[in-house]
C-alpha cells in the first residue's frame, strides 16, 4: 500500500484543478477510472496498481507540473499504460483462461446464501424490482424493461441506472457477507 | 458508446479506440456507471448463454480473467437464478409436443375436459388412444403425409407484473415451424378482432395470422423460414371498430434453440 503524505497530495490536487472541491472530484474520477482500466486489462490487484500509478505521478509532479501541457488525466493514462506493459512482461496478466478456483461449490453456496440474506435486507419493493429487472433475455428482456419503465413512469435509461445502483449495493453486501462467512469458517477450523 | 465499451471489454478494439475509452473513464464521472452497466450486462449474457461462440471465448480470455470479474460472475449466476426462481414458474422446456395440422380445437377441448374428470375409463381409453396413435403413425409413415408438421408449444402471457411474470418457453425448431397456443388475456377474450405481431431480437416485426381461436385461446402457426435461433416476442392488440389497435398488456415470449 502506497502512502502519499499531505504536501505532495495537495500539490497533486492543485495540479488537477485550482478549485479544491473540483480537484477532489477529478481525483476520484481518475482513481475509479484507473481501477476499471486495470481490471479490464486483467490485473488481479487493480487497487494496488492504481495506488502505484498515483504514486508515480505524485513523484514526478515537481518536474512535470510547470511544463506539462494538456489534461492531467492523459498523463495518468500514460503511466497506467506503462504499468500494464510492465505487468504483462512480468506475466502477471492472466491472458489465457480462467484460473482454477479452489472450490466452485463452496463459492456458489456462500454466494447463494449471502445473496438470499442481502435480498432480505432490502425493502420489499426494491427486492421485487431488482429480481424483476433481471428476468428474461434477448428481446424479451428489452420489452420487459420497456414495460417496467412505463409502469414506473420513468425513462428506460433511468430504469437501467436504478437497477445498476441497486445491483452495485447488493453485490457489495454479498461480497462482504461472503468474506465474513469465510472468515468465520476459517476461525472455526482453528483449534 | 455501449457497443464500444462492450468491444473494449471483449478485447476487440485497436489501440486508439482503447485509448478513447480509457481517457473517458479518467475524465467523465458519469461514464463510469455506464461502463459498469455494460460489465453487468455482458456478465448476465454470459450466464444466460446469449453470447456467440466467439464472444464467449473472448469473454473467457479478456473479461473473466481477474478475481473481481469472477466474483461478479458468481454473483450474476446467483442473482439470475434467484430471479428465475422467484418468478413462481419454472423455466418451461417441457411444453413441447409434436402435432400434425389440422387439429380440431374443439376436440382438444373435449379431450382435456374428459381427462379432468376422474374415471376408470381413462385406463381403457389410454390403451385405445395408444392403439389409434400407433395406427395413425403407421398410416402416415406408410402412405406419406403432405400436411406440414409443426412443433406445438404453449406460450403463457407474461406481464411485467412480478406476480404474473413467466419465463420464456423454449422450443427446438423442427419440421414446418412452430404452432403456438396462446391463452387470451381477460380484456382480449371479448374482442372481435385481434392483431398479433411477432418481433425478433433485432426488432424485425411480422404480422401473424390467427389459425384458430376459441373463447380462451388463439393458435398461430409460424413457418420455420421466419425463425432462427434466438428469442421472440409476440404482441397482442385489440382492433377497435375505428381500425385503431390497442395493445394488450404483457407479451408472449419464447426462445428458439
Amino acid at each position: 500500500m502506497v502512502t502519499i503524505t499531505k504536501e505532495p497530495f495537495d500539490a497533486l490536487l492543485e495540479w488537477l484543478d485550482p478549485d479544491r472541491e473540483k480537484a477532489g472530484q477529478r481525483y476520484e474520477v481518475i482513481r475509479s477510472g484507473l481501477i476499471r482500466i486495470f481490471v479490464s486489462k486483467g490485473l488481479s490487484d487493480a487497487e494496488h496498481y492504481t495506488d502505484e500509478a498515483i504514486d508515480r505521478v505524485v513523484k514526478r509532479l515537481p518536474e512535470i507540473q510547470a511544463k506539462y501541457v494538456g489534461d492531467p488525466a492523459r498523463y495518468f493514462h500514460g503511466v497506467a499504460r506503462n504499468l500494464i506493459l510492465e505487468a504483462s512482461r512480468r506475466k502477471e496478466v492472466a491472458m489465457d483462461e480462467l484460473p482454477l478456483r479452489v472450490s466452485q461449490e463452496t463459492v456458489r453456496s456462500d454466494t447463494s446464501e449471502c445473496l438470499s440474506k442481502c435480498l432480505k435486507l432490502l425493502p420489499s419493493d426494491k427486492r421485487e424490482f431488482i429480481l424483476d429487472y433481471h428476468l428474461y433475455q434477448g428481446h424479451a428482456k428489452v420489452e420487459h424493461h420497456r414495460e417496467m419503465a412505463v409502469e414506473l413512469s420513468i425513462s428506460e435509461g433511468a430504469l437501467r441506472t436504478r437497477a445498476h445502483h441497486l445491483r452495485v449495493n447488493l453485490e457489495k453486501c454479498v461480497i462482504e457477507c461472503v468474506a465474513q462467512s469465510r472468515q468465520t469458517k476459517r476461525g472455526s477450523n482453528v483449534i | 458508446m455501449q457497443k464500444e465499451v462492450r468491444r473494449y471489454l471483449l478485447g476487440q478494439l485497436d489501440e486508439a479506440e482503447q485509448e478513447k475509452i480509457e481517457l473517458q473513464l479518467l475524465t467523465d464521472s458519469s461514464f463510469g456507471d455506464e461502463f459498469d452497466t455494460v460489465v453487468d450486462e455482458l456478465t448476465d449474457q454470459y450466464v444466460r448463454n446469449e453470447l456467440t461462440d466467439d464472444e464467449r471465448k473472448r469473454a473467457d480470455k479478456y473479461f473473466f480473467n481477474t478475481p473481481v470479474r469472477q466474483q461478479k460472475l458468481e454473483f450474476a449466476k446467483e442473482l439470475l437464478s434467484q430471479a428465475d426462481a422467484q418468478r413462481g414458474e419454472p423455466v418451461e422446456m417441457a411444453a413441447v409436443r409434436s402435432v400434425a395440422q389440422p387439429a380440431s380445437p374443439s376436440l382438444l377441448d373435449q379431450i382435456r375436459a374428459f381427462w379432468r374428470r376422474p374415471s376408470y375409463a381413462h385406463v381403457g381409453l389410454s390403451a385405445a388412444v395408444v392403439l389409434v396413435v400407433a395406427g395413425l403413425v403407421f398410416f402416415l409413415l406408410s402412405f406419406g403425409n403432405s400436411s406440414p408438421q409443426y412443433t406445438a408449444i404453449n406460450v403463457p402471457l407474461s406481464s411485467s407484473d412480478r406476480a404474473q411474470s413467466i419465463a420464456p418457453v423454449s422450443a427446438q425448431l423442427a419440421g414446418a415451424g412452430l404452432e403456438l397456443e396462446l391463452p387470451l388475456a381477460e380484456q382480449a377474450k371479448a374482442a372481435k378482432d385481434l392483431r398479433l405481431k411477432l418481433v425478433d431480437e433485432n426488432g424485425v416485426e411480422r404480422d401473424l395470422t390467427i389459425a384458430e381461436r376459441t373463447d380462451q385461446k388463439i393458435i398461430v402457426r409460424i413457418p420455420a423460414s421466419w425463425l432462427s435461433r434466438g428469442s421472440y416476442v409476440i404482441q397482442l392488440s385489440i382492433v377497435k371498430p375505428d381500425g385503431s389497435a390497442e395493445r394488450v398488456r404483457g407479451s408472449y415470449n419464447f426462445v428458439v434453440e
